[in-house]
């Protein structure tokens, strides 16, 4: 039985233009593979999750909501009809809302939910129009006709661009990520992490169909397209380690990863638009691969968050610290998921940086210097900032001595809530040690966004997998090393005195837990150097005189696109909408009047 | 035999020269300093000691401060797999080069939440520190990479960096020289951007991660730093050495990482510690070299 073979259901749909078309192609069939895997995992979790909440999380709504969001979320995958998918979509952004609003007792969800709400709807206006505009040039509404159908260049730029703006604003794209670290903090964990590992890829599931659908773009838009990507990771990571609250931290490198995924897949518009194609291909592959990637290990975190979060009471990251040893599993799999997020070797995350890396500097594809050493030094920037992002939520959480009451009397979760974290933690050891079976499905599926026949891929496909067999062996063989050098460890130790110590205190006898250093300090001297792209506020009041009695230092880094940019737009909009708005003054009369009027315009144009 | 050669040349550069170069480094600086210095081998016989002894644990750490030095050290061997010494590599595919530049973050992860789990602030401000030296260094890393596999047309180390065929002055070869000399550098926690020597845990970066670290591993993580110093080292010597006649190329990588040893000693001995803000500067200015070198070769 081939798994990725096409196939296609359709049942008749009263509605005009309408059918109840589904179909499962590789592209679809990779990300319903991720919805249920993820879903599956989220949904288990969020049973153990609600009950241990003590009725904070309601837990009729939130079951309600999720099993909603799970169906709807295999409809937006499997739909092969605009009217079907968009019926899917809004179900699926509604659902979530639901989710989000979960524990709206408290004002900061209830904003949340709201900026949720307005974001999604937005971006569902420009999905309207996009298909509105397909389905009038290609004259049904039946996602194989847009496929067949010619598109000019203009016609196709103008499309994406749309969809970037519908399916941008889903994914998180700067500077539509406004949503992300609002949302994701006021969500119940589960729901996070089912938002965070395949809600927002939906929006990148949406821009690859879209590719799909149109066919070659023109290179500025595919230059474009990684630049959007590179200053999306580029500002996700940086905020990302300027956040306190680890659920925010977690929310931007979503944003960063999101980026990432663009970025590839902008390389790969790139090598269709030069007509290239195992530029193409490679490029839609590795952005495929690399959003399954960040859809195993982002839930993954996002559950150990949330863990951490119920056992400790708070999501500050200088509140929790000392969790490695009073929730070994939790902090081992917060661990993983950390190695994982950072593209470490044998992990599958280095496996999707390898392949957007291969597309970049492996010569012989006539790609343009130009184009790839500022893209490839970016995402190394980008990559190594995402280690000090990450050891800090890993570190700060996990690692030392707690630094609260809470911490300190935290224990690990249910069975029901670690089998989860378990299972997304093993995959992500297990692709990066076999990534030869995912491999197949997204070149399969990059096959098909860039409009390529499998076969004329075939010989540089066969040799990507048996290079990723190559990393897949050297991986295998970095476990049994370090496994092997664990053992000489233990058997030096052996029969000799191993004691235990305080930590070095550099003499200091009496050190405390507040001594640590916290997640501000850690982050400092990368903050520093990236001082003009953060644009930290901070209130500092030194200590003065002789005898001092107070000094105080804090600092807040603002989302600019939410906290500064937005604000400025909305305000110069409604100024703008100042002027129709005289005819909106709340006089019954009026408004019957506008409506007859209107009623005998309509009449008089049609008489 | 081949394979044999190999091996056994694997076995040497993994074991004993990486404590040779160290010494020959510390012979430079000791000669420089007018003293005579430590025996050659001296960081061996510290390994070889420290292998020796027990082992004294922080009530606060866990597992993760114990993995740290051994996935450390399996990280640096991994990648010394990859790493053409004389002739060929052990392992060698195209887009290796990425894997070993992965290692070592691998490698710095490990290090980074093992001083985290002490619980220390001198080990919170040295990963902190060398967390943010080191993202400022791989864009560099990765710079140079971009143009040394344009030039060779190949992803892999031994294609990158085989030994050009006579003096080699060509600007773009220098630049990439100059750019992973300051990597070297600061990957390794040397001068100027870190004192291997200083004992004053305030202003020190790698040291100080590892101030809880005693026994094996601490054996681990002093082995591990001085293969890492030593693979750079090699990546370097093969840049700008061609095959000298007579020693073949076994004997060029021996004069070679000689050379290199001198080098840095030499640095040592004659510059200080940048101050702690200006050590982005200096990185920056190694990404600007590879970025120069880069445009040369757009030509």
């Amino acid at each position: 039985m081939n798994l990725l073979a096409v196939r296609e259901l359709a049942l008749p749909w009263a509605l005009p233009g309408a059918s109840f078309h589904v179909g499962l192609d590789p592209l679809s069939a990779c990300f319903l593979a991720l919805v249920l895997l993820v879903c599956g995992c989220a949904g288990l979790y969020g049973e153990g999750y609600i009950a241990a909440s003590h009725g904070h999380v309601p837990a009729r709504p939130a079951r309600f909501f999720f099993l909603v969001l799970s169906v709807a979320l295999c409809f937006v995958v499997t739909a092969r009809n605009a009217l079907l998918f968009l019926a899917a979509w809004e179900t699926m952004a509604l659902a979530a809302f639901g989710l989000v609003s979960s524990e709206h007792g408290k004002p900061e969800v209830r904003r949340a939910g709201l900026l949720y709400l307005l974001c999604t709807h937005t971006g569902t206006l420009f999905l309207l129009v996009l298909f509105a505009l397909l389905g009038r040039h290609a004259g049904s509404l039946e996602f194989s006709d847009f496929a067949a159908a010619a598109y000019s260049p203009a016609q196709r730029t103008g499309l994406v661009l749309l969809g970037l703006a519908g399916f941008g604003m889903k994914a998180g794209v700067l500077p539509l990520h406004i949503w992300l670290q609002e949302a994701h903090p006021a969500a119940p964990s589960h729901a996070s992490a089912a938002m965070s590992g395949v809600v927002i890829e939906m929006g990148i599931y949406g821009l690859l169909r879209l590719l799909g659908f149109v066919g070659p773009l023109p290179v500025p838009l595919s230059l474009s397209l990684v630049a959007l990507g590179l200053a999306t990771a580029l500002f996700g990571i940086l905020f990302a380690l300027a956040q306190r609250d680890f659920k925010r931290l977690l929310a931007y490198s979503s944003v960063e990863n999101i980026g990432i995924v663009v970025a590839a897949l902008g390389l790969g518009c790139y090598g269709a638009s030069t007509a290239r194609a195992p530029l193409a291909v490679l490029g839609f592959t590795a952005a495929v691969f690399h959003a399954l990637n960040h859809g195993l290990f982002k839930p993954l975190l996002f559950l150990a968050a949330g863990a951490v979060y119920q056992a400790t009471g708070s999501r500050d990251l200088d509140a929790a610290g000392g969790l490695q040893a009073r929730m070994p599993w939790t902090g081992a799999f917060m661990a993983v998921g950390a190695a994982a997020i950072c593209g470490l070797p044998p992990l599958n995350g280095f496996v999707g940086e390898w392949l957007i890396y291969s597309w970049l500097l492996r010569p012989g594809w006539g790609q343009d210097l130009r184009l790839t050493a500022p893209t490839a030094s970016l995402l190394a920037l980008v990559g190594a900032l995402t280690v000090v992002a990450l050891t800090k939520f890993y570190g700060l959480v996990c690692l030392g001595q707690p630094r609260s009451a809470g911490a300190r009397d935290a224990k690990d979760p249910a069975g029901v809530m670690l089998v989860p974290m378990g299972v997304l933690a093993a995959c992500c050891a297990a692709v990066g040690l076999f990534p030869a079976p995912v491999l197949a499905a997204a070149v399969a599926a990059g096959a098909d966004i860039a409009r390529v026949p499998l076969a004329a891929v075939a010989p540089q496909a066969e040799e990507w997998a048996r290079l990723l067999g190559v990393v897949g062996l050297l991986g295998a063989g970095l476990w049994a090393l370090g496994g092997a050098l664990w053992a000489v460890r233990a058997a030096l130790l052996r029969g000799r005195a191993v004691l235990p110590g305080p930590t070095w205190g550099c003499g200091f006898g009496a050190p405390s837990a507040r001594m640590q250093y916290s997640g501000s300090s850690y982050s400092q001297p990368t903050e520093r150097v990236f001082a003009g792209l953060l644009a930290t506020e901070t209130d500092f009041h030194p200590a003065t005189g002789y005898w001092p009695l107070k000094a105080s230092y804090s600092s807040r880094t603002a989302d600019p696109a939410l906290d500064r940019w937005l604000p400025a737009l909305a305000d110069r909009f409604s100024d703008w909408l100042s002027v129709p708005r005289r005819i909106q003054h709340g006089r019954l009369q009026s408004y019957m009047f506008y409506v007859s009027a209107c009623l005998v315009a309509l009449l008089l144009w049609k008489l | 035999m081949e394979t044999l050669t190999a091996a056994a040349a694997f076995a040497a550069m993994a074991l004993v020269v990486p404590h040779v170069l160290l010494g020959l480094v510390n012979k430079t600086k000791a000669a420089v300093g007018g003293r005579r210095g430590p025996p050659v081998l001296q960081t061996l016989y510290d390994v070889r000691k420290l292998l020796g002894k027990g082992a004294v644990y922080s009530t606060t750490t866990t597992w993760m401060f114990r993995l740290g030095p051994v996935v450390g050290l399996a990280a640096t061997l991994a990648a010394a797999t990859l790493v053409p010494l004389g002739a060929v590599p052990l392992v060698a595919f195209e887009g290796d080069a990425i894997l070993f530049a992965y290692l070592f973050a691998l490698a710095r992860f490990v290090t980074v939440t093992a001083a985290l789990d002490t619980g220390s602030s001198f080990e919170g401000m040295g990963s902190s520190r060398e967390v943010a030296f080191s993202s400022l260094a791989e864009p560099a890393l990765i710079l140079t990479f971009a143009s040394l596999a344009h030039q060779a047309g190949s992803l892999s180390l031994g294609g990158m960096f085989s030994p050009p065929t006579g003096v080699h002055s060509a600007a773009s070869t220098v630049l990439a020289v100059g750019s992973l000399f300051i990597v070297l550098l600061a990957e390794n926690s040397r001068l100027p951007v870190d004192d291997p020597n200083t004992h004053l845990e305030l202003t020190m970066v790698h040291e100080v991660m590892v101030l809880d670290h005693g026994g094996p591993d601490l054996a681990f993580i002093l082995h591990g730093a001085a293969l890492k110093l030593t693979l750079m080292a090699v990546l370097l010597v093969r840049l700008v050495m061609p095959v000298v006649p007579g020693l073949g190329a076994w004997g060029t990588a021996a004069l070679g990482l000689c050379g290199a040893a001198v080098a840095i000693g030499l640095v040592e001995s004659t510059m200080a510690r940048l101050r702690l803000v200006h050590v982005p500067q200096l990185l920056v200015a190694s990404v600007c070299a590879a970025a120069f070198g880069l445009l040369l070769n757009l030509r």
